[in-house]
């Protein structure tokens, strides 16, 4: 065979290999490219459902005394606008252009877990539509799209407020799964040679972001679930007479609400980041200041909750450290900016639609950055909060800083993902109708905020001066849309007749600009080697070598979707991974797992149990038939001259990474749920009723089992890797009797005790640290069982062990979350 | 590593916090000495942030890279990671002195 043939031959298995299905299987897709294109289509029409409400509010805002809608409605109306734009298209934008784009980015040919994302998207899709398909019912929530109790916990009886806590739950764990799966992505499958100072900006970006995620939204979670148990079965979190406080509410929504508007922020800069090079036809200037911008922003957010909550009577001291962490947070937001402008500065710049936009939303981005500090000095925020003075500067910073960037992002990747060009005139006009519709919408509500317009009020009277002010924020509000509207047409006006984009048609530097246009299914032709930050601009050949197939994994020899797993720091391949193929579990897996959700809405929860139990056998199928799955060859050439292994275990191992980082996320929910113990314990002398240390015993009983159970999987591992099958078995047998016995026993304590969780605070909040303790104990039981299974059908072994590895790292964060449970509740009455 | 300077910030923020919100409630016995002890923990948050801002420097040879840390070198790639300490350090340790000074010299329990 030649060489022309031979590369001929490995393109058609490559090809052959990644092919997308077609007709009615196309649903059962997971390549990147196909899910993030559904995911970012969607998230858009959820995009523009949230604007058309916002036109309906700003109709009815026009004139004073408006009737057009009534307050009831308006407040469903303002509470899912909020909702949408916050939670079904500023969140999922982020995860579905990284969905479809990382993998690119970072010169893989996948993410490292396909079905995953997939599921993702079908519970956001079945979660949004839930939630938005509530207010054509008239049974939209309506208490803002921050739901604070107690007006969501005593005075909104009907379903609304549970469609938003168990609609949005559904759409968080989907949330949450992205996370996982784009930290996994970049710290382990980017192109080998690229090194922690190579990785594009982009990824710097997303990593920052999905870490924020991790941190910010279990305690929204936690929240949530202290709500929903409040409002279904009276459990006092945020009632006073009884020794709740709604307070609580703020601090978790609010721990988890000022990180995400910078995860909403950040992966739209990084579009920023890797535009601006392009457009100046140079390497971005400070790197390394851009690093430590996004970095810096993402720890230094979670600092400053407390200044949604200034007027709530905290004390002075509180209020000057959140006040100055929310000044120091406008450092590294306005080092990035600096960057980009020296960039550009020091660039010779082409004009084009995508920079437009970027100048257009930095420049109007900082005037909301400059409002911020204001609100960010507390005597200020006395005046301004709940005012418009504050929904200005919030559209401000959201649409400027997050959406024009995501505009300008649409129209400088629209080739890579649809081979097409975006029209240059279209969208021109766009920007024009859009940032002047949007400057005439938000800059007067400064000016109303600051005449004393209060948010989320249905009308206003006439003779305060706000007439004209607010007629000019809804014209305005209709010219933004009319400018959302060409850029819609532009993206579905028919694509037929137009030719396709050159390859490259921005002449970019980076290495997802390799893409072939027309795409190909298989990711990246060969995963690359790169050397510098712009293999396109810099490595000499580099296009002709990955054209052919002369980098690693060129071919699919044995018809397997193949994809490297490389070192975290300096990327050197470590692993040849073979990846799933199509399927419709996801989508099954995602209808079984709503229903979990849905189900509890309507007090049906006879069906949530059957949803659950549905749930566990699709997701035991999903693991069993499409993880840890045994190569039949130990290691495999991966061209370059390198051989890897096809199986990794441990630490090692994605699947390992994936199970630690989920179970940050968990343990964060766990942690949200002990502040809440300890926020009762600062709020109350006499916290601890005294018949509580009745269950102490039983709780200690509880952790001694629950250990047992962790040491004996601990060393079922060992035995495992020792080939020691017996043992083996009777280690996890042991281990899951223990099990049941810690889970038991963990609720034996408040049983014992004789605790009502309706009857005050203390027993509500110990009630639900043992069942959060419980329910992980029993998943780690069916882990356990999983194991045993595994092992005796010969799909894990002594040496391919990979299941026993991750379920011994979920037992590791349990036995945590069981001692510090027991610790509270048997412990700590003792002392405090 | 990198990020441990934020770490020390995001700590420091955290401790100070929680023991504002005691010493102003519940534990209002610890309401006297609430600024002397907020001041002596940020002094002890910023010596960590200092040690890792000079040792990272120091690593540098007090030299902030004049070229850019963009070749695929593992000496390159050391050269970025001290750099990202530096930054870190810097920024975390400007954040610890903003909320540290606030908290003890403002506020107070009103």
């Amino acid at each position: 065979m030649t060489g022309v043939e031979l590369r001929d031959a490995q393109a058609r298995r490559l090809l052959e290999a990644w092919r997308i299905p077609t007709g009615w299987r196309y649903w059962s897709s997971v390549n990147n490219t196909v899910v993030g294109l559904w995911y970012v289509a969607v998230t858009f029409l959820f995009f523009l459902f949230g604007g058309a409400l916002a036109l309906l509010m700003r109709w009815q805002l026009a004139r004073p005394d408006n009737d057009f809608l009534s307050a009831d409605r308006y407040n469903q109306i303002f509470t899912v606008h909020g909702s949408v734009m916050m939670f079904l298209f500023a969140i999922p934008i982020f995860e579905s252009v990284s969905i479809l784009f990382l993998p690119a980015l970072i010169g893989a040919r996948e993410l490292p877990f396909p079905r995953l994302s997939a599921f993702g998207f079908w519970a956001f899709a079945i979660g949004g539509v839930f939630l938005c398909g509530s207010l054509f019912f008239d049974a939209a929530p309506k208490g803002g799209w921050f739901m604070y109790p107690p007006l969501t916990s005593a005075y909104q009886p009907d379903i609304g407020a549970d469609i938003w806590l168990l609609g949005f739950s559904f759409i968080e764990v989907a949330a949450i799964a992205a996370a996982v799966e784009l930290i996994v992505g970049v710290l382990r499958c980017r192109a080998p040679g690229m090194r922690l100072n190579l990785v594009p900006l982009y990824a710097w970006y997303i990593l920052v972001a999905a870490f924020m995620v991790l941190f910010a939204f279990p305690p929204l979670i936690a929240g949530t679930i202290l709500l929903e148990l409040e409002r279904a079965f009276g459990w006092p979190f945020f009632n006073t007479s009884l020794g709740g406080d709604a307070l609580l509410w703020q601090h978790l929504f609010w721990i988890f609400g000022h990180p995400e508007v910078y995860i909403i922020f950040l992966p739209s800069v990084a579009l920023i980041a890797m535009i601006v090079p392009t457009a100046a036809r140079r390497p971005i200037v400070g790197y390394s200041w851009i690093v430590l911008a996004a970095i810096g922003t993402g720890f230094l957010s979670f600092g400053l909750w407390v200044h949604h909550m200034f007027t709530t009577g905290l004390p002075g001291v509180t209020l000057a450290i959140f006040s100055a962490a929310s000044m120091a947070v406008a450092i590294p937001t306005g080092v990035q900016i600096f960057c980009f402008i020296a960039t550009l500065l020091a660039g010779i710049v082409a004009r084009s639609v995508p920079l437009l936009y970027i100048t257009g939303g930095l420049s109007t981005f900082v005037i909301g950055g400059l409002t911020g500090v204001m609100v960010a000095m507390a005597p200020f925020n006395f005046q301004a909060h709940d005012t418009y003075f504050v929904v200005a500067h919030l559209h401000t910073v959201l649409i400027a800083g997050a959406v024009f960037p995501v505009v300008a992002g649409l129209y400088y990747y629209y080739p890579l993902a649809l081979d097409k060009q975006l029209s240059e005139r279209l969208g021109r006009i766009s920007f024009w109708l859009v940032f002047t519709g949007f400057n005439a919408t938000f800059l007067p509500m400064h000016w109303t905020g600051l005449l004393g317009l209060p948010r989320r009020v249905f009308t206003y009277p006439a003779g305060m001066g706000l007439e004209s002010l607010n007629l000019l924020s809804t014209v305005g509000a209709f010219v933004l849309a009319a400018g959302f509207l060409v850029v819609a047409w532009d993206v579905v006006r028919p694509r037929a007749g137009r030719p396709d984009a050159p390859r490259n048609p921005w002449n970019a530097g980076s290495v997802e600009w390799l893409q072939e246009i027309p795409g190909r299914p298989w990711g990246v032709r060969t995963i690359p080697r790169v050397e510098t930050r712009y293999p396109l601009w810099e490595q000499p050949g580099f296009m002709a070598d990955y054209d052919a197939g002369r980098f690693y994994l060129p071919d699919a020899e044995e018809g397997r979707r193949e994809m490297l797993v490389t070192s975290t720091i300096d990327a050197e391949p470590i692993q040849c991974m073979r990846i799933a193929g199509p399927t419709f579990i996801t989508l099954i897996a995602a209808v079984c797992v709503a229903g979990i959700f849905i189900f509890p809405t309507f007090k049906l929860y006879g069906w949530m149990a059957v949803s659950i139990v549905l749930s566990i056998i699709v997701i035991w199928i999903w693991l069993w038939t499409g993880s840890a799955e045994i190569p039949e060859k130990e290691v495999k050439d991966v061209g370059m001259g390198t051989t890897l292994p096809l199986y990794a275990s441990g630490s090692d191992s994605v699947g390992w990474w994936a199970m630690c980082i989920t179970m940050l996320g968990i343990f964060s929910a766990f942690i949200s749920l002990v502040f809440g113990y300890f926020f009762y314990w600062s709020l109350h002398e006499d916290f601890v009723p005294a018949a509580a240390l009745a269950g102490a015993g039983w709780s200690v009983a509880a952790a001694l089992a629950t250990l047992a159970s962790w040491g004996a999987t601990l060393a079922a591992r060992r035995l495992n890797k020792a080939n020691r099958a017996g043992p083996l078995y009777t280690a996890l047998g042991f281990a899951i009797i223990a099990g049941a016995a810690g889970a038991a026993l963990t609720l034996a304590g408040p049983w014992y005790a004789e605790l009502d969780p309706t009857a005050g605070i203390y027993q509500a909040i110990a009630w639900l640290l043992a069942i959060w303790a419980a329910l992980h104990i029993a998943i780690g039981l069916l882990m356990q069982l999983y194991c045993v299974a595994r092992r005796a059908a010969g799909r894990m072994t002594a040496h391919y062990d990979m299941d026993l590895g991750n379920v011994a790292l979920y037992w590791h964060f349990t036995a945590a979350t069981v001692a510090i449970t027991v610790a509270l509740l048997a412990g700590f009455p003792y002392v405090a | 590593m990198p990020i441990v300077a934020p770490i020390i910030w995001s700590t420091h923020l955290t401790v100070c916090y929680i023991w504002a919100a005691l010493a102003c409630g519940r534990l209002d016995r610890l309401a006297g000495s609430l600024d002397d002890t907020l001041l002596a923990m940020t002094l002890i948050a910023l010596a960590p942030i200092a040690m890792l801002f000079w040792r990272g420097l120091r690593r540098l040879n007090f030299e902030l890279p004049d070229r850019p840390t963009d070749d695929g070198t593992p000496e390159d790639r050391t050269r970025f990671m001290s750099y990202m300490t530096v930054l870190l350090a810097g920024l975390s340790g400007i954040g610890t002195l903003f909320v540290g000074v606030a908290s003890f010299s403002l506020g107070g329990c009103q």
